[in-house]
């Protein structure tokens, strides 16, 4: 397997240089016809030329606490989120790995069960949890009301529970409240907590929880917990979001509003995007015009996917954001071995084919 | 090479009579270009259609001419068609969900003067008309409902937003209704909500104490909105319930067909098939599963010129083929599966193509493959479920 890290340059200098010209050489490539100029060669090039890196992707990031992974639904995130959770684990950070909101992808894929509502040990250094509305809102019932026994004729009222629906993003803050509160955690169970967050769209909303709270209802109870979610979201010490993308258009540009809404409405801060089952170019221009059909079908073929993808990483680039590309991995499902191969891979040059 | 006759014969058999199709599926697999493609073939055989999308790439909007406001849709012009070699008996109209103006029309139809202008003004409306989970399903049915009453398209196609698993998307109207229906909480704490802290204890006493408890967990004020919101939107209740069970209606309908659309991976594949037994469990009519992105096996033609080769480029070569190869094989090992486990829906393998669908030439040929009912593959499985 292989994996390209394709601008990860911490000097921003360096970084703009490259967008630029990155950015040139796609401008001037759509005055040629795609998939036979040497111009095309040459943005092959640039996107796929490897940086020297620091390390794997969870080591460039290893000074945050909390890293949300986003992206569109069905790019990968659980995949992503699981597989650096394991290379957080593997590098000695006792991490946590947190899904919420009902659904159980990550316990599977990592040892074969379901990891449950309360925080298990899934493998050395390594927690699961995956956090239920229904919980969220009863520890944060018990934890506001002080009284378990108050909190439990509250939340087993079925017509108080029915009325609390409609209390605008009580269900967000509770579950955000639970994830955070590891991170929080002054005792320090946890050097890091990864969360497979919701899909676009939902991520924002999540996010901009506490802030919207602290704006719209002052001095309530739940304020005064936004208070505390908000000042850790947009530390960026602390917190740092990864987004993940498929090498074509909509995902790429979700990616991108995505990016740009973390970082303007919730003051969250993109750290890396990841593109996801990415093609990397194998064949030249001139490759592909030197043999004949039918063999010359299936190299220009390959030769479009890795254009495509080569697109996506030059538009992501351009956010100044480093891009880790990986390739898709021929494997029937992933298991925790194939997922470690995944995270160790994010992010560290390769060998040259 | 085609499919045997089965499949693609079934497959528009299935879609011939049909007045509504709904796609449903995981996200990204190609659910949109299809719904648009289905659309697209029925207009070239005769049939208007209208295409309703959910979430369409840029440039599929632009080419079907909704990149813009496309609440109501607009027919696919002429010189586009044209221009991409199409040509349609009848009229083919596309158009994109407006989820906001969507809820917004609902409300003003059903919602008398003052209580909608309350409705609209709430910051409890804005959540539930833009952020709400379910609610986004919920309105692309209602939306399908209003279209079918003002418009005569002999076919409509609804493209479904993605979620997690089909029971949220069928189960959408009742969860609407269940949340908006909170008579019962209304009654027992409006009264104490409404009442001044001191004197809650002239309410009942347990919805007292339950009504001070939620105020300490949500803030008097939000609770006392929460309340007032509650009290308007049950003047709409009524409204709703029957357009729900209208929608509930239509979707079960003899001419509704849902088609599954999926990709050719393993988790694809298992995904499919939990919401194909969702849409049985609910007695829904399943017109056939769309498997899009199949690659397959490279041709001897090919490994022979490569063999010719040599030095680096022929081994360079060889493992590009070992690549395609692998991934040939798996898709065929999860189509396997698919057909091991579903014998009595027609199942159309469509190839993969170089590009996205992005134009009408795109979805031209997606069409002709879902004419042609896609291509076939030299499974034996599938001879061995099928024979009997």
């Amino acid at each position: 397997m292989a994996s390209w890290a394709a601008s990860a340059t911490p000097s921003l200098e360096r970084n703009r240089s490259s967008i630029d010209s990155a950015k040139a050489v796609a401008a001037a490539s759509t005055f040629f016809i795609v998939g036979s100029s040497r111009l095309m060669d040459a943005m092959l090039r640039s996107v796929t030329s490897r940086v020297n890196l620091e390390g794997t992707m969870i080591e460039q990031l290893r000074s945050l606490r909390f890293i949300p992974i986003t992206g569109k639904g069905g790019v990968g995130k659980s995949t992503i989120a699981a597989a650096m959770a394991l290379e957080s684990a593997s590098k000695g950070a006792r991490t946590l790995l947190c899904e919420v909101g009902g659904e159980e992808r990550l316990g599977p894929m990592l040892v074969g069960s379901p990891m449950g509502s309360v925080v298990t040990s899934l493998l050395p250094n390594l927690w699961g949890v995956s956090i239920r509305q229904r919980e969220a809102l009863l520890e944060y019932g018990k934890l506001t009301l002080k009284f378990e026994a108050l909190s439990r004729a509250v939340f087993n009222n079925p017509l108080a529970r029915q009325f609390l629906r409609f209390v605008p993003s009580i269900q967000e803050l509770v579950l955000l409240g639970k994830v955070l509160f590891h991170v929080r955690d002054d005792a320090r169970r946890f050097d890091r907590v990864i969360l497979d967050a919701p899909a676009t769209g939902h991520a924002v909303g999540f996010f901009s929880v506490p802030k919207v709270l602290l704006e719209t209802v002052r001095g309530d109870a739940m304020a005064k917990e936004a208070a505390w979610m908000h000042a850790l979201l947009v530390d960026e010490r602390v917190t740092g979001a990864v987004i993940v993308a498929l090498p074509e258009e909509t995902p790429v540009n979700e990616a991108l509003e995505l990016a740009d809404q973390l970082q303007s409405s919730v003051q969250i801060r993109p750290r890396a995007f990841v593109l996801n089952r990415f093609h990397a170019p194998k064949f030249s221009a001139e490759e592909v015009e030197g043999v004949a059909e039918p063999l010359k079908g299936l190299l220009r073929s390959l030769r479009l996917r890795a254009e495509r993808s080569a697109r996506s990483a030059i538009r992501l680039q351009a956010t100044g954001i480093p891009v880790h590309c990986i390739e898709e991995l021929e494997v029937d499902h992933l298991d925790s071995r194939s997922l470690a191969a995944i995270g160790s891979a994010l992010g560290t040059k390769v060998a040259p084919r | 090479m085609m499919a045997e006759e089965g499949d693609g014969a079934r497959f528009r058999g299935a879609l011939e009579d049909a007045s509504v199709v709904v796609t449903v599926g995981g996200g990204g697999v190609g659910k949109t270009s299809v719904s648009a493609a289905l659309a697209l073939r029925a207009a070239r055989s005769g049939r208007s259609s209208l295409v309703l999308t959910i979430d369409p790439a840029r440039r599929l909007a632009d080419a079907l001419g909704i990149g813009g406001l496309g609440n109501e849709g607009s027919e696919i012009p002429s010189e586009a068609l044209a221009q991409s070699g199409i040509v349609l008996k009848a009229t083919m109209r596309a158009s994109m969900l407006d989820m906001k103006r969507s809820w917004d029309e609902l409300i003003t139809r059903h919602a008398p003067e003052p209580v909608r202008e309350r409705i609209l003004a709430s910051r409890l409306y804005a959540a539930l008309s833009t952020t709400l989970s379910g609610s986004q399903n919920y309105i692309a049915m209602e939306r399908l409902g209003v279209l079918r009453e003002r418009r005569s398209e002999s076919l409509m196609v609804l493209d479904t937003p993605p979620s997690a698993n089909t029971k949220d998307f069928l189960d959408a109207p009742d969860r609407i209704l269940d949340f908006l229906d909170s008579e019962g909480a209304r009654r027992i704490l409006l009264p104490a909500l409404r009442l001044s802290r001191g004197s809650l204890k002239v309410a009942d006493a347990g919805s007292a104490l339950v009504a001070r408890a939620m105020g300490r967990l949500a803030g008097t004020n939000t609770l006392r909105q929460v309340a007032e919101f509650l009290d308007d939107i049950s003047e709409i209740n009524e409204g709703f319930r029957k357009r729900a069970h209208a929608t509930r209606a239509l979707l079960a309908s003899d001419t509704t067909r849902f088609v599954l659309v999926t990709d050719a991976s393993q988790d694809r594949v298992r995904e499919a098939l939990s919401f194909l037994e969702t849409l049985r469990e609910r007695g829904l009519h399943v017109a056939g599963i769309v498997v899009n992105g199949v690659v397959e096996l490279v041709r001897d033609a090919a490994r022979v010129q490569a063999r010719n080769l040599r030095g680096n480029f022929r081994r360079k070569i060889e493992e590009a083929i070992g690549e395609v190869d692998a991934r040939a094989v798996r898709h065929r090992e999860a189509i396997s599966r698919l057909t091991h486990a579903v014998h009595d829906l027609p199942l159309v393998l469509i190839p993969q193509f170089d590009e996205d669908i992005h134009d009408l030439i795109g979805l031209r040929d997606l069409a002709d493959w879902l004419d042609r009912g896609g291509i076939s593959l030299p499974l034996e499985a599938r001879e061995a479920e099928r024979g009997e």
